[in-house]
């Protein structure tokens, strides 16, 4: 079959299923699973490889097998396979059948039996699987925060980090690897990775990652999986990247780390109400402590950065702006890392509306050189300019400019202002107040050219989120003193 | 919680302190515009200069930025250090909390408007005494006890030499001082986040006037209820009524009718394909304007014929606190603008130019003067939609299209009637301006809301104070 069928035919089978009760995110799953032990016995016939998989639980367990038997044995192998400590036991993390009709689970088998996938462009099972990733995305209520970073975004990121072969790369927040795929596509392309040893490493050990949910780690471990990358252990890990730093510093950093406010959670009372619990974490090599999310994961990532390393970190606007901890931390940042880059993003890129988030481009200097960011530039891609996911999403040209104004890695003392790209120097930064570094300049034309106005949505969800925080201040504020609850 | 005692020591306070405080006069622990020595300055160095302007209120924001020559401001100009608080005496200053603390200055010395008392701490810290006097209690008392005649009230020396503090010790003052910022910094926070939602909420009523009048806010709707009728089928049934009632009044008997103009659709911006243009004229019976009463020889009165000016007509909605009338007889001579429940009332001459409203029933019979337009559409069914159009962002955009931008010289007649108008089915219309309703309601009720959370957070920051305090933050 021609691979834009199969393409459509793994997609129709996804609604079929949904239809069904399966959620793209289960139907991802059991695909991922199925996709693993059919590929794992064409590379045992075909290219002589040894099985990763024990006898009794391989694809030849499976097939030919139907309705109660097809499930049974179906489980049982997923059980199996999730009990391992190797790179098997990450792609079957916590692994179980969602599918509940056995007459579907044998069509799907049938389906996935079919095809010989060892065969198939890399990028094709990378598309269809990345296609039905996004859809999920979609799906997914934010309840971890998560947001699907836009391919454009990431692959420009990358490109202006510019990892090189030798390089360590990882993601505290991997998601689904977005950030890892590119910086492999990248690295792989350079010259050194031609080399056989560089390319292996490159390949098994220079990309980690990790994430606190289960099922999106499986997922990353098989999307990287697909695209041939990872070794004898997952490269990706389950893990709370806050919890501590770890024993590795890396050469490179790129993640976009869940959004939502504090951390905390909920406990009930003797008397049967709920209270919030803030979660801080309380690290040595923590500069602030605070329930923060995005703050703490901002000082994770300057702790685990090798000094002479780089990261390109996406983070919300309240980290420009929040006082306290927020002041603390930026202050350390541009004392201790040359915050050399700042790009706005437009509002409309990610999947909830109106989010308002930047990317922070950095890099840590040895200790001792005095202060390490002498100018931070800031590109502005968000005054007069509205995306949406569906009509007008974000594309690789409408990042052109900025590709262009950022120029090479070891070339800033090239660059030049723009109407959107402006200059500020440390001695300006650190008089403002709160060390507040929401900077603009570009005037707003919503308030005067209709056209720009954004839908009301999007308004509407701001101004929520926006009184939401201010309720949320207050509360705290008044808890502390010993006031009744706003 | 500290352990109380009754206040010993020097002086009796107001409520009793923890362990370890003491209430001091104010003059003890900070003295108040002490006599200084000579500063020892060159007469041409330049020392900060700080006007009243340069005190933010509230916020204890202080810019020493400015700089003159010590020479030109020693006399005349009040005198303080780096590290003093200043407050200021005279009101209305003083009652809006203009009070800070001195940087560290240059030469340790700067100059300013005699209107500051100073404070020169010395048992107390700078920013502890600065909290303390910033609190709305403090000034409360402190404006009971300004002297002077009106519009000079001022703070006597006296009053603040006397005013108590509560003295912690000097390691807890510090530990007060940081607890209170830090608390002040989430109440900022939260200001913040309200200043952005009080904007959000402007941007959203015009981005929902928006919505609302290309269709984008019953998108919803319209897959939900496909339409009997289009908006180009509504059009052609206006226009016969139109047709009908022009060829029944008398006056017209015999004359030709002259078709409205239309719009010229191609340049227009895309609608949903229910939708269609239109234009005023199209829309309306009548498109027509008052006159002056002085080049009729009448004058304003107290009662007779409401007469609408364009300050009456706001965006959207009737302004009548300011209302004038006419002698009856007005109504004679200018039959023709004689103002009708329905019509739409649209400001055609001046700074208010572009604002449109609908004439309710207090209007009836009322006229109006060359400033105001009256369009009286074919169907009072359609007074709310004209409005709402005329009043949205893109409605004001095809208003003044043809009018030169910067001179916004005034509308003509024509003008007004060749204005585009988008037109919906007859039932889609009715969806609109109901789910633009509702969610005006809402906005409405937000805005209270964030009316009602600021000045919760005002509150916060004096009950942060009060519990500074009484000993209670610790």
């Amino acid at each position: 079959m021609n691979e834009q069928a199969l393409v459509a035919k793994v997609w129709n089978y996804a609604h079929v299923l949904r239809d069904d009760g399966v959620s793209y995110g289960d139907y991802l799953g059991q695909i991922s699973f199925l996709l693993f032990l059919k590929m794992d016995k064409e590379r045992a016939e075909a290219l002589g490889e040894a099985s990763a998989l024990p006898a009794d639980a391989n694809w030849d367990m499976l097939a030919g097998k139907a309705g109660e038997s097809l499930e049974v044995t179906y489980r049982r192998i997923l059980d199996t396979l999730s009990k391992r400590t190797d790179i098997v036991g990450t792609l079957f993390l916590k692994a179980e059948n969602k599918i509940g009709d056995p007459a579907k689970l044998q069509r799907l088998v049938t389906l996935i039996g079919a095809e010989t996938w060892m065969g198939l462009n890399v990028d094709v099972k990378g598309t269809i699987y990345e296609g039905l990733l996004e859809r999920n995305a979609g799906e997914v209520k934010s309840g971890a925060g998560q947001y699907f970073t836009p391919r454009p975004l990431i692959d420009v990121i990358t490109l202006l980090v510019d990892p090189e072969p030798d390089d360590t790369v990882h993601d505290p927040a991997v998601g689904t690897g977005g950030f890892l795929l590119a910086a492999y596509d990248h690295m792989k392309a350079k010259p050194r990775a031609q080399d056989k040893r560089v390319g292996r490493a490159l390949r098994e050990t220079m990309l980690s990652g990790t994430d606190i949910v289960a099922e999106v780690v499986r997922l990353c471990a098989m999307n990287l999986y697909l695209h041939g990358i990872g070794g004898a252990t997952s490269p990706v890990q389950q893990r709370d990247a806050l919890l501590d730093r770890g024993d590795t510093a890396f050469d490179v950093i790129l993640t976009n780390p869940p959004f939502g406010k504090r951390q905390s959670f909920r406990i009930v009372r003797e008397d049967g109400g709920i209270d919030s619990e803030r979660q801080d974490y309380v690290r040595d090599d923590f500069t602030v402590t605070t329930g923060n999310k995005q703050l703490n994961f901002l000082q994770h990532i300057m702790s685990i950065l090798k000094v002479g390393g780089s990261a390109a970190v996406v983070m919300p606007d309240n980290v420009l702006f929040e006082g306290g901890a927020g002041e603390t931390l930026r202050k350390r940042l541009l004392e201790e890392f040359d915050f050399h880059t700042l790009l706005r993003l437009p509002t409309g890129i990610f999947y909830s509306q109106g989010v308002k988030a930047n990317v922070l481009f950095f890099e840590r200097r040895a200790p001792g050189t005095g202060i390490a960011t002498r100018d931070m530039w800031v590109y502005d891609l968000r005054t007069n300019q509205r995306f949406t996911l569906r009509e007008r999403p974000l594309k690789r040209a409408d990042l052109d400019d900025f590709v262009a104004a950022y120029g090479t890695k070891h070339g800033r003392a090239n660059r030049q202002e723009s109407e959107r790209f402006r200059r500020f120097g440390y001695d300006d930064l650190v008089k403002r107040d709160k060390l507040n570094l929401d900077l603009f300049w570009l005037k707003d034309a919503s308030a005067t050219d209709p056209d720009t106005l954004p839908p009301p949505a999007e308004i509407a969800a701001e101004i929520v989120d926006s009184l939401e925080t201010a309720l949320e201040k207050f509360r705290l504020v008044a808890s502390k003193l010993g006031a009744a609850v706003v | 919680m500290a352990k109380r005692v009754t206040a010993t020591g020097p002086v009796d306070g107001p409520w009793a302190l923890p362990d370890g405080w003491r209430w001091e006069r104010i003059d003890s622990v900070a003295p108040v515009n002490p006599r200084r020595a000579s500063d020892n300055l060159a007469d041409d160095v330049e020392v900060a200069f700080v006007p009243m302007a340069a005190v933010t209120a509230e916020t204890g924001g202080i810019d020493v930025s400015t700089r003159r020559p010590i020479a030109s401001v020693r006399k005349g100009f009040t005198r303080f250090g780096s590290g003093d608080v200043i407050f200021a005496k005279i009101t209305p200053c003083m009652e809006n909390g203009k009070a800070a603390v001195v940087p560290t200055l240059p030469h340790g010395v700067g100059f300013g408007s005699t209107e500051f008392h100073v404070l020169s701490p010395r048992d107390v810290s700078a920013r502890f005494l600065y909290h303390w006097i910033s609190q709305r209690g403090f000034r409360e008392t402190a404006e009971f006890n300004m002297t002077g005649t009106a519009g000079q009230k001022r703070v006597p020396t006296d009053f603040m030499r006397d005013a108590l503090i509560p003295v912690p010790p000097p390691e807890v003052q510090a530990a007060i001082v940081a607890r209170i910022d830090e608390l002040f910094a989430e109440v900022d926070d939260g200001e913040a986040a309200l200043g952005r939602a009080r904007a959000d909420l402007a941007t959203w009523r015009k981005a929902l006037l928006k919505a609302a009048v290309t269709g984008e806010l019953t998108a919803d709707w319209r897959a939900a209820n496909p339409s009997v009728e289009t908006g180009a089928d509504l059009l052609a049934r206006i226009l016969a009524d139109r047709r009908a009632r022009w060829e029944a009044e008398a006056k017209n008997k015999g004359k030709q009718y002259a078709p409205p103009v239309a719009a010229n659709s191609a340049s227009l911006p895309t609608l949903p394909s229910s939708w269609t243009w239109g234009t005023i004229d199209q829309l309306s019976t009548r498109v027509t304007k008052g006159s002056s009463p002085g080049w009729q020889g009448f004058e304003y009165q107290h009662d007779g014929i409401l007469f609408v000016r364009s300050q009456n007509v706001g965006w959207g909605r009737l302004l009548l606190d300011e209302r004038v009338y006419l002698d009856p007889g007005f109504n004679k001579i200018e039959s023709k603008a004689i103002i009708r429940q329905g019509d739409v009332l649209l400001n055609i001459v001046g700074a208010s130019i572009g604002r449109a409203c609908v004439a309710d029933g207090r209007l009836n019979d009322a006229n109006s003067n060359q400033a105001v337009a009256g369009i009286r559409p074919v169907s009072t069914s359609l007074s709310d939609w004209i409005t709402a159009w005329l009043v949205s962002p893109a409605g004001q955009a095809a208003v003044f299209e043809n009018v030169v931008e910067t001179a916004r010289a005034n509308l003509s007649l024509e003008q007004v009637r060749a204005i585009p108008i988008p037109l919906p089915p007859d039932n889609e219309r009715a969806a609109v301006l109901a789910l633009y309703g509702q969610s005006i309601d809402m906005q409405t009720a937000m805005v209270t809301e964030v009316s009602e959370q600021s000045s919760t957070a005002t509150t916060l920051r004096q009950s942060i104070l009060a519990a500074a305090f009484r000993g209670d933050l610790a």
